[in-house]
């Protein structure tokens, strides 16, 4: 073996040290868990049918034909499907011009918007969603004394089952828009002035300008925005937990609050990773499809 | 930095009044937590409200010290945001460094698989995992909450990513010198790279400080919980008691605010460093 040769060999077993931790921790905790995952939608944990978390029965694909067939699934697909359909195109909007409208002001006034946005997002959404339990009380809650003062009456924002998902939508739009305010202006400030500049030459207005400099530059930084919207918006839990628990009459049941109540509460393991795993796929489709939609035409 | 472009006077001014109050209205929540947080029972549901207390009082946290574990809750939340920082601190710049200098050809593969992991949602591992930490005696015990994110694809990525932007002669040099490839790690890698794990440890520590939905099932007991599940246990036995809720939110929140003040910069750091690269 020649001196070079052991070298690399010295170097490559070192590497393998350094990537131990990391790589046990992705082997046990993430790939042998979506493993044993995949095999517990095949076999029953029921209690009530004499298995149990140390007794589980195989039972093939009953537990994704009983969660295909039940209206509670698909009732919490609708209202999962319908919390990103409102959340995540009027915070992108929203955010999109918010920071366009801070891209002329001072660095000062920037900065203070920013982390007036930004705020909410540092902080847990437990603490966010229990202020909001408040805010939207019917007697107690601020939401309601505003209205009162423009003359209408009282909402029961989380008991009415009309109002109880429009009003968790809400609450996360305004207290979740920080991260795509910030990387929209981060975006934004790495346009090169020289651009405008030259496009102001030749006699560009600011909507030509926005539609032929700032639009195609942001392009990346709105895919990320509206992938990760997504993603973290059809997995949305806490606020449910917290404020109504699925109901009132389940309008508000989401995807992962059924998971969670299916898992943790009826202990029906089995039945819970089968909708996991449909929401996987359902999740992934989405984030695909909006790749594939927007990613060609990042290269023009 | 787009600034000297020509804005007129009315440009600025339209957009500060756009702003203003969707500003406030963020800004909103979090500030009727603080002052109500500081008033007596007896003024808190008043109607019109008061925007600001009519008398301090420091009532609230006086019941919540008394009828709930927050120093327990706060010790342990404190402990688990602490211990992931660390880990992530040391073992994604570890995992960072090798992915970086490839000296096998296995690890760009190594890499991707990892980083499919990220695409992985919660709410699939969750249930195994949970079975995982039961059969190992982890039910209801903060191990549950710190091991298994000790490492994660985000903040390997984010080394990586850095550490690539190092020189290779950096490490050159120290091995002629004689160092050994644990010296090279720990005495060139790991302090060159501090700007970038200071922001991986600063998101985990932020992330566990304020994480739900794992410490909940993994917890049980009173003395096990983190401030936000202990916290929501707050809501359930004491529904009415709003400056209660309130000064249990403000001991969450308020740290977290602090930290974001004192770094703001390393906040939005993080958050670009994974957008602008795609």
């Amino acid at each position: 073996m020649t001196i070079r040769s052991s070298y690399r060999r010295r170097l490559q077993l070192w590497s393998l040290v350094f990537l131990a931790p990391a790589l046990i921790l992705f082997v046990v905790m993430t790939l042998i868990p979506v493993a044993q995952a995949v095999i517990m939608a095949f076999y029953s944990y029921d209690p009530f049918r004499g298995n149990s978390i140390v007794r589980p029965q195989f039972v093939g694909l009953d537990n994704f034909a009983t969660v295909l067939r039940s209206a509670g699934f698909w009732q919490a697909m609708k209202n999962t499907l319908l919390f990103s359909l409102g959340v995540v195109p009027l915070s992108t909007a929203l955010t999109l011009t918010f920071a366009l409208l801070m891209q002329p002001l001072r660095r000062a006034y920037q900065h203070a918007f920013k982390a007036a946005f930004y705020l909410p997002g540092v902080v847990s959404d437990a603490v966010i969603a229990l202020i909001w339990f408040w805010i939207f009380n019917p007697t107690f809650g601020l939401l309601n004394y505003f209205l009162s003062l423009l003359g209408f009456g009282p909402i029961y924002w989380l008991a009415d089952e009309t109002w109880a998902l429009p009003s968790i939508m809400l609450m996360a739009v305004v207290s979740g828009w920080g991260v795509s305010v910030i990387i929209f202006s981060a975006a934004i400030d790495q346009i090169p002035e020289s651009l405008y500049e030259a496009a102001a030459i030749e006699g560009a207005g600011s909507w030509r300008q926005f539609r032929h400099i700032t639009w195609p530059l942001m392009r990346p930084a709105f895919l990320f925005v509206l992938v990760i919207g997504t993603l973290s918006s059809l997995q949305v839990f806490t606020p449910i937990y917290l404020l109504t628990r699925g109901g009132p009459n389940r309008a508000t049941q989401t995807a992962v609050y059924l998971i969670y109540e299916t898992a943790f509460e009826y202990l029906q393991l089995g039945r819970a990773a089968a909708m996991a795993l449909i929401l996987f796929v359902l999740v992934f489709t989405l984030a695909f499809v909006q790749f594939s939609i927007l990613r060609p035409k990042l290269e023009s | 930095m787009a600034h000297n472009r020509r804005v007129s006077k009315r440009q600025i001014w339209l957009a500060v009044v756009l702003l203003s109050p969707f500003a406030a209205i963020s800004l909103l929540p979090l500030y009727w937590m603080m002052v109500s947080a500081f008033k007596p029972s007896a003024a808190i549901l008043n109607l019109p409200p008061d925007w600001l207390p009519e008398q301090v009082t420091l009532d609230n946290f006086v019941t919540l010290l008394q009828s709930a574990r927050v120093l327990r809750w706060t010790a342990n939340s404190l402990v688990v945001a602490s211990l992931v920082a660390v880990g992530n601190i040391v073992f994604d710049t570890m995992a960072g460094y090798a992915f970086a200098r490839r000296h096998s050809r296995w690890h760009p593969w190594l890499f991707w698989m990892i980083m499919a992991g990220m695409m992985i949602p919660e709410q699939i591992t969750m249930i195994p995992l949970f079975l995982m930490m039961v059969n190992w005696g982890w039910y209801n015990h903060l191990a549950a909450l710190v091991v298994p994110t000790l490492a994660t694809p985000f903040g390997i990525f984010l080394m990586k990513q850095f550490i690539e932007s190092l020189p290779e002669e950096l490490e050159a040099a120290a091995r002629i010198d004689g160092a050994s490839e644990w010296h090279v790690f720990w005495r060139v890698i790991f302090p060159l790279s501090r700007p970038a794990w200071a922001m991986v440890g600063l998101f985990h520590f932020v992330g566990n400080w304020n994480r739900f939905l794992w410490p909940l099932i993994m917890t049980h007991s009173d003395d096990m919980r983190t401030l936000p599940v202990g916290l929501a246990t707050l809501q359930s036995q004491y529904s009415i008691d709003f400056g209660l809720l309130m000064a249990g939110a403000a001991v969450t929140a308020l740290p977290m605010i602090l930290l974001f003040f004192a770094m703001q910069k390393s906040f939005y750091g993080g958050l670009t460093a994974g957008s602008l690269k795609t």
